[in-house]
């Protein structure tokens, strides 16, 4: 089921929003983005995963030392005075698997942070949160190839490793997003939930294959594309001599003149974008740099949820 | 497209149109460099857009450079010309040139106003008619002896120029340098187009500028001879004038274009396209009455002071009716009796005045009319030179006190120095001053031959050579010597000191033989041939007194070589034709030798007394001729003055009183200082330069006295004198159909309004494009 987000859902006024970008930027460590953005959503409106997710009991079993004291199941303990722990039911069938465009396109900034930048601390939130949830959460960073890979897992171990890779990364190599997604969807065993951040500058019929491969594997895509702002206003004034993070080529252009054409290249590439996922039942998010991070997360809590109601695997 | 700029140097500003260019050729080049990630939109917004970019881009620059280039060309003020392509576009423009008649003639004045004023006034309303702000130019050349242009730029500074003329000149309307002023104009100033100037001549269209008095007077001679009536002679040359410029057979032996050299002017403006249109400013009358003095003077040569004379006062009328005048003469500025004169139509009458110069030297004579319409010829001056007595030497080679003929100049001094006791015909006045010397005085150092005017030696055997280097020295300086052989002469040594073959000796002719016929009683020479023009001899060029000189008998005389340059006065007819009288310059004086004897031993001229005393008064006075300085001088001649002291500080005064100094160096000369040459004569009437040491120097400036004759030219003869001529009727409306066309206009006014129009479209344009750029 396809659904539309809107970001801005637990947005605060001003810079002291937890997921204000700029706040975020002046975190060091990735870890610590990842807490603040979500202990922020989770303490705004949205619903507790933890209380308002569906997590079922499974069984019980004799308590051994280590176990946390707070599974102990006190009714139990009261009657027989044993000391069993409670386990759920494990989701240990859904992965959430976190693609990140680590292209050099990708370093483009016109703010103090690049796009790479916004797209590791979305993924590194969701990560957080999907661990948290003792869900299964697995990150490759790509350009036009898969260049590192964190296999799924679950725990704090699994965190670190998540956030290491995003932490030691950095944008360099061309975007191929089409052909690596097909090659992924092959190479993913755990269906679930895959978080694509890139800002998708290929072909959309490419991109749109790998999806559709993705989803034919049996998995969710949801394709966030992240952008800057300069990239989505293209407000430049004066003659520029614009080079390819990517590649040699360079063109020398009146920005004024035009900027009208561009946008519309602009909008008509994310139309055909949105309009490919939407025939897909997939989801498209357009992500600017400049805008708070919560609606990351509010994306993937939308499809999760329609996705436990639907008891879909 | 345009046929010139009224300021051509700011047509340059249009390279200013460039600098837009520059400007945007300078910006294409800075591109600030930037990483970009999502080039491949930029590429495809850049496919898409850049042809119209690129159209906008140089569209707008081309509005600016246009703007750029229009204001420049709209400050240059352009002009088309009438039949350029523009000419739709152009405001009409005038081009104009006044010529202005200056001439003595249009100081007539037969109502208020004179001919000049009229033609001064008319002129300032041609020129506020022109409008400066639509580019009208005019030119005002004032023409009279010479034509000088004005005002040459705005109306504004042609009315000033106009305002500034007050009186016309003293002098004679000279067509052809008008005219040629004109074609100067026109080639330099006006491509050589004179097809786009309107060209007026105002003028009182005065007979004699167009028809010269040679002209006139071959013309009526011819005609006079077929006329019946002097009346009708005037009548018929007039018409014969008129037909002659229409190339209609004229019976004038004297062409048209010969004699008239404004025609071949005319000749050559036509070809330019030059129209003239000739305003006829001049009174009603063809023939204006006018009563002009036409000279003042003595009726016979002067001779010397002291000897009573008559000076005479000739009146001209120019009119159709006879006129009584009274005519006034002043000698020295001393106001003689006025004189009734009543001068004929058509002719000339003479006022006679009796005088007497009590001094020799320069004397100023003024004559005066009552005042008539055109005063300019009712004054005139003169300035006459009364001789002083010839100071003569007359060395006597062989002088005898007992007999008259057989002294070498008895007879001779005789004739030079009559005893008068003043009750003669003389009156006591003593033409020659005579000091008798002998040869052996002659090399005297007490003997100054400096005080003398002119020396006769006659039949000395020979001189010494002091009293040749003396003689040298002094013919040299400017005195004349008469020299004649005699009896005792020794031609040899004559030869030896007097003369040189290289013309560095006294005589003119070596000295040869003596030749002498074989018998006086049966024959004799006589004088085969003279110059009758020599002043020496013109006495004898009337026939009634010819023989006095021709039929003289001459028994003897000395035959001559001649030197080349000099000049043989009198040959007798012998074989050989053998000179009698030879002469030539030495130095600044001359010398005459005369080969016979001056005494009765050769020949018989002394005896005959009517022949000897004409010869001998105009032989010497001949050899002591000097031309006096010139004092009576025409308009525009230059003054040179002669002062015996050196002329400290001299002041030149014109008739009007106006004084200015002249700074010009005096040359010292033999007997005094000159001071010259002096500009400025430009009227008639009396100028002074006077010093500071008291010395004076008086001129008299004249007029062309045929300037009065103001008879006019019909407007149909003129009209027929040159296609290139047309006359204008003042009392129609228009002009007779030969107005020149208007000169193409300005172009000022619509090229700033295009220039505006480029600004206001650049801008909209420029605003358009940056507002839906904005939006985008």
């Amino acid at each position: 089921m396809a659904s539309k987000v809107s970001g801005g859902a637990g947005a605060q006024a001003g810079g002291t929003s937890a997921f204000d970008p700029a706040v975020l930027d002046r975190l060091a460590q990735l870890s610590f983005v990842a807490r603040t953005v979500v202990e922020g959503f989770m303490a705004g409106s949205h619903r507790s995963p933890r209380r308002g997710s569906s997590v079922e009991f499974a069984q019980h079993r004799e308590y051994v030392p280590g176990d946390d004291p707070r599974f102990v199941d006190e009714r139990i303990f009261a009657r027989s005075n044993r000391l069993v722990v409670k386990e759920f039911v494990a989701e240990t069938n859904f992965a959430l698997h976190l693609l990140v465009d680590a292209s050099a396109s990708m370093g483009f900034k016109s703010l103090r942070w690049s796009k790479f930048d916004y797209a590791r601390w979305c993924a590194a939130a969701l990560a957080y949160l999907v661990l948290e949830q003792r869900d299964t959460a697995g990150l490759v960073l790509f350009d036009s190839e898969a260049r590192t890979k964190v296999p799924p897992g679950n725990g704090a171990a699994q965190a670190a490793a998540i956030l290491a890779s995003l932490e030691a990364a950095a944008p360099a190599g061309e975007t191929r997003v089409g052909s690596v997604l097909s090659w992924i969807g092959t190479r993913l065993k755990s269906r679930g939930i895959v978080a694509i951040f890139s800002d998708f500058l290929d072909e959309p019929s490419v991109i749109l294959e790998g999806v559709r491969r993705l989803a034919l594997a049996g998995h969710e895509p949801i394709l966030f594309q992240v952008l800057d702002p300069q990239e989505v206003d293209f407000d430049f004034a004066g003659n520029l001599r614009l080079e390819d993070l990517e590649g040699s080529g360079r063109i020398q252009i009146d920005a004024k003149a035009i900027r009208e054409a561009y946008r519309e290249e602009l909008e008509r590439h994310g139309a055909e974008l949105r309009r490919g996922a939407a025939a897909s039942g997939l989801d498209f998010v357009r992500l600017v740099t400049s805008s708070p991070l919560d609606v990351v997360l509010s994306a993937y809590l939308a499809r999760r949820m329609a996705r436990a109601r639907d008891g879909r695997r | 497209m345009f046929e010139g700029f009224q300021n051509p140097a700011l047509a340059l500003g249009a390279l200013a149109a460039l600098v837009p260019l520059v400007i945007h050729l300078l910006n294409r080049r800075r591109h600030r460099p930037l990483a970009f990630g999502a080039l491949r939109f930029v590429l495809a917004a850049y496919r898409r857009t850049r042809r119209r970019a690129q159209m906008e881009n140089w569209l707008l620059l081309a509005l600016r450079m246009l703007a750029v280039a229009l204001l420049a060309f709209a400050l240059a003020r352009p002009f088309s010309a009438a039949d350029g392509p523009l000419a739709l576009l152009a405001e009409e423009r005038r081009d104009v040139v006044l010529i202005l008649d200056a001439s003595a003639s249009t100081g007539y004045r037969e109502n208020v106003a004179s001919v000049f004023e009229t033609i001064v006034e008319r002129a300032r309303e041609h020129v506020a008619d022109l409008d400066a702000s639509r580019g009208d130019r005019v030119r005002i050349l004032l023409a009279d002896g010479t034509a000088r242009l004005i005002a040459w730029r705005s109306p504004e500074e042609a009315q000033s120029a106009l305002a500034a003329l007050d009186e016309p000149s003293d002098g004679a309307l000279d067509l052809a340098a008008a005219l040629s002023e004109l074609r100067r104009i026109i080639t330099a100033e006006a491509a050589g187009d004179g097809a786009g100037l309107e060209i007026r001549l105002l003028t009182d269209v005065q007979r004699r500028v167009f028809v010269t008095d040679e002209v006139a007077d071959a013309l009526a001679d011819d005609v006079a001879q077929d006329a019946p009536t002097p009346g009708a002679a005037a009548v018929a040359a007039a018409d014969t004038l008129a037909g002659a410029g229409a190339n209609s057979a004229a019976p004038s032996t004297v062409t048209a274009s010969a004699a008239e050299p404004w025609r071949a002017e005319l000749d050559a403006l036509f070809e330019l396209g030059a129209r003239i249109l000739v305003e006829d400013l001049g009174p009603p009358e063809t023939l204006p009455p006018n009563l002009g003095i036409q000279s003042v003077g003595p009726v016979e040569p002067l001779l010397g002071p002291g000897l009573p004379l008559e000076l005479e006062v000739a009146v001209t009328n120019r009119g159709a009716a006879a006129a009584l005048v009274r005519v006034s003469l002043a000698i020295d500025g001393e106001r003689l009796p006025a004189r009734a004169l009543e001068v004929p139509a058509g002719g000339v009458a003479r006022a006679l005045f009796p005088a007497e110069f009590d001094r020799a030297g320069p004397h100023l004579l003024e004559g005066s009319l009552e005042g008539d319409r055109l005063v300019f010829d009712d004054r005139r001056a003169a300035v006459v030179h009364v001789p002083a007595p010839v100071r003569l030497l007359a060395v006597n080679g062989a002088p005898d006190r007992t007999d008259i003929e057989r002294d070498a100049l008895g007879l001779w001094l005789a004739a030079l120095s009559p005893a008068d006791d003043g009750d003669g015909a003389l009156g006591g006045f003593v033409p020659f001053a005579v000091h008798e010397v002998d040869a052996l005085e002659l090399a005297a150092d007490d003997l100054d031959l400096d005080t003398f005017d002119a020396i006769v030696i006659a039949g000395v055997d020979s001189l010494s050579s002091a009293a040749v280097a003396r003689l040298e020295a002094r013919v040299r300086a400017g005195a004349g010597l008469l020299i004649a052989p005699g009896e005792a002469s020794i031609l040899e040594a004559w030869n030896e000191r007097l003369f040189r073959p290289d013309g560095t000796g006294l005589l003119p002719a070596q000295m040869m033989r003596r030749i002498a016929v074989a018998s006086r009683r049966t024959g004799y020479f006589r004088v085969a041939r003279f110059d009758e023009s020599h002043p020496a001899l013109s006495f004898f060029a009337e026939p009634r007194w010819r023989p006095l000189f021709t039929e003289v008998p001459f028994y003897e005389f000395a035959s001559t070589r001649p030197l080349a340059d000099a000049k043989v006065l009198a040959q007798l007819d012998d074989e050989l034709q053998s000179p009698l009288l030879i002469e030539r310059a030495f130095g600044a004086g001359r010398v005459l030798l005369f080969t016979s004897s001056l005494d009765p031993a050769w020949n018989r001229l002394a005896l005959s007394a009517r022949t000897l005393v004409p010869f001998a008064h105009e032989i010497v006075r001949h050899a002591a001729h000097r031309d006096p300085p010139r004092r009576t001088l025409g308009i525009g001649a230059m003054i040179q003055a002669r002062f015996e002291t050196f002329p400290r500080n001299p002041v030149l005064t014109a008739p009007s009183g106006a004084r200015r100094p002249v700074e010009i160096d005096p040359v010292e000369l033999q007997g005094g200082f000159e001071l010259g040459p002096i500009a400025g004569a430009d009227r008639a009437g009396v100028w002074r330069v006077d010093t500071d040491t008291g010395e004076r120097a008086v001129f008299a400036v004249q007029a062309d006295p045929r300037e009065g004759n103001l008879e006019r030219l019909g407007s149909a003869a003129l009209a027929d004198l040159h296609p290139a001529l047309a006359a204008v009727n003042l009392a129609r409306a228009a002009d007779d159909g030969a107005a020149a066309p208007l000169a193409g206009g300005e172009l000022w006014r619509p090229i700033a309004l295009a220039c505006l129009l480029a600004l206001i479209a650049e801008s909209l344009f420029a605003a358009f494009l940056g507002r839906r750029r904005a939006r985008a």
